[in-house]
């Protein structure tokens, strides 16, 4: 894999309680970005393509207004894990930010940059709700 | 205890993987973080059983002056340019002496979608606006100005050359629309490959964290959640030392590399498809051919002929690291004095570029040579044949010099053959500014 990954911040997975929930938003390089999040109970919760954009915002639990809100799908106390898989065929750069509310803590910060429109890359990011 | 869960959990599904692409434990020894260290595991046992290409380079925006130009650096045209805007320079101190025209030409082209950014304002590189307008990105334009040059030179020994240059088939940019079932081919294989990747990932991370924690956090950490954060975040990061350090050890031990073998393996099948959808659509997308129309006419500046040139320009990469371009067109010279007569003549040019170098990954400064011939037939002349050997260096990614000899069989009105070397300065600033890594991201 020739893509770099440098974290600018990294906590290694989120732990949530009953009122915390998740924002997500990645970031794309110009081109046509090909990306989709899932988690290990379903497959597919956002598939993108066809539909560049600088940037795309979702959350996980409560909604953010304005942008897509997806629920948890697990008991409290159980790791669920949730991927983000990108595709480098049609940009060369994402950046992906995660952020626990209503604290604002930043769960993840990460940047990738592929050098061959080949690359894949699947960033794993466990969550448990307390 | 929990290492002989897994193994009863995982020697079952390890042998659904294909014999051939098999994950072994010598593989990947030096990866510097678990996402590469997967990753690596995954290729290197898909490798063993499938051929994998190599990188290819993008080549067809032209970035030099239109080859109908005086003192041209290339014979032919190229069938895309510049998303933005691009110069070139061929001085006539770094060209050789020949009884071809001696002039310095002095290049500039811009797409129409530049011109509608500095009319409406915005900046072209803009995310949104760029994938906004591809179409106004296949329409260039460009102006050249040759000046005559030399102890005998004259003003109006000059000429101006305009060019005007619109991409008919654009199969190598992702975002139009014949490549709509590729882009749904990659994503569909993305979303399918994913969960059962990341799944492998997770699992991994987890059963080396249960072996190997002790390498990477702080034993007084006592919380097994905070360990397993400061594991992860540790492991993930490749700039840090502590997945190397637990790869030293995995390494080491059988059992626990055996393991992670077989997870690898399990996965396999899964990724098999991925891979080679988006090698096969990439490629195909790569080698997919781009036709464009073109105009340009040559404007004496003093009472030489004029010519113009239409012409169709198709370029297409047979395999991705060998590229041909193809010029068919028609000139028509236009006398501009009494003792000369007007010319219709047919052209045909053909050139191929090989790179040099940067066939595993992509170069530093890439090199690549250009092989080229242009022949030319028409009424009140004889034909006229052009050889070219050109070696184009790019120290930074936008910026070509191309340094090139030109054999030709007969000059202009004079039945003699002719040797001429020169070195150019070619800059294409929307690949300048924009510094990007090679995508399939408009025409090529």
């Amino acid at each position: 894999m020739s893509v770099s990954r440098i974290a600018t911040v990294d906590l290694g997975g989120a732990s949530l309680a009953a009122d915390n929930y998740l924002g997500f938003a990645l970031y794309a390089r110009p081109g046509n970005p090909i990306w989709n999040f899932g988690c290990l109970h379903r497959a597919t919760i956002i598939a993108v393509r066809d539909t560049p954009s600088p940037a795309y915002k979702w959350s996980l639990g409560h909604g953010i207004p304005g942008f897509p809100t997806y629920p948890f799908d697990t008991l409290p106390g159980v790791v669920d894990r949730y991927i983000l898989s990108m595709s480098f065929a049609g940009t060369p750069a994402y950046r992906c930010v995660v952020v626990q509310q209503p604290q604002g803590r930043m769960i993840l910060d990460v940047s990738y940059n592929g050098t061959d429109p080949t690359d894949v890359f699947r960033e794993v990011l466990d969550v448990i709700l307390l | 205890m929990r290492t002989t869960i897994y193994l009863a959990l995982l020697l079952p599904t390890a042998f659904c993987a294909p014999a051939r692409a098999q994950s072994l434990p010598g593989d990947c020894p030096t990866e510097p973080s678990i996402y590469k260290f997967v990753d690596c595991k995954v290729r290197t046992a898909i490798a063993r059983g499938t051929k994998v290409e190599g990188t290819i380079h993008d080549y067809s925006k032209q970035s030099g002056g239109p080859a109908l130009a005086d003192n041209s650096s290339s014979l032919v045209d190229m069938s895309g340019a510049s998303d933005v805007a691009s110069a070139s320079m061929n001085f006539f101190g770094l060209t050789t002496k020949s009884r071809s025209s001696n002039s310095s030409d002095f290049t500039t082209s811009t797409s129409l979608y530049a011109l509608y950014a500095v009319a409406a304002r915005f900046n072209p590189l803009d995310f949104e606006r760029f994938t906004d307008h591809p179409t106004l990105r296949r329409l260039s334009i460009s102006l050249t100005d040759s000046f005559a040059e030399g102890a005998t030179a004259k003003a109006s020994d000059g000429s101006y050359t305009y060019g005007a240059k619109f991409v008919v088939v654009n199969g190598r940019d992702l975002t139009s629309g014949v490549n709509a079932t590729r882009v749904d081919q990659i994503a569909n294989a993305l979303a399918t490959s994913s969960i059962p990747y990341g799944s492998a990932t997770g699992e991994i991370r987890d059963y080396l964290f249960i072996r190997f924690s002790d390498l990477v956090v702080d034993p007084s950490v006592v919380d097994s959640s905070e360990r397993h954060r400061q594991f992860v975040s540790a492991v993930n990061d490749e700039r840090e030392k502590a997945f190397s350090r637990l790869l030293t050890a995995l390494l080491a031990d059988e059992a626990a590399i055996t393991i992670v073998d077989q997870i690898i393996n399990r996965v396999i099948p899964s990724q098999l498809p991925l891979i080679s959808t988006v090698e096969t659509n990439v490629k195909a997308i790569q080698t997919a051919g781009q036709l464009s129309i073109g105009f340009s006419s040559k404007i004496s500046k003093g009472t030489g002929a004029n010519t113009y040139r239409f012409e169709a320009i198709y370029d297409r990469p047979p395999v991705s690291w060998f590229k041909t371009t193809t010029n068919v067109g028609y000139d028509f010279q236009n006398a501009q004095t009494t003792s000369s007569r007007n010319r219709n003549i047919a052209r045909f040019a053909e050139q191929v570029q090989i790179p040099l170098n940067g066939y595993k990954s992509p170069p530093k400064v890439p090199l690549k040579l250009g092989l080229s011939g242009e022949g030319k037939w028409g009424d009140n002349g004889g034909p006229q044949y052009k050889a070219q050997c050109a070696i184009s260096i790019t120290p930074i990614p936008g910026f070509d010099l191309p340094l090139s000899v030109t054999y030709v069989n007969r000059t202009s009105g004079v039945d003699r053959a002719d040797l001429k070397g020169q070195l150019g300065i070619n800059v294409d600033f929307a690949k300048l500014l924009k510094r990007s890594t090679p995508t399939l991201l408009g025409p090529n």
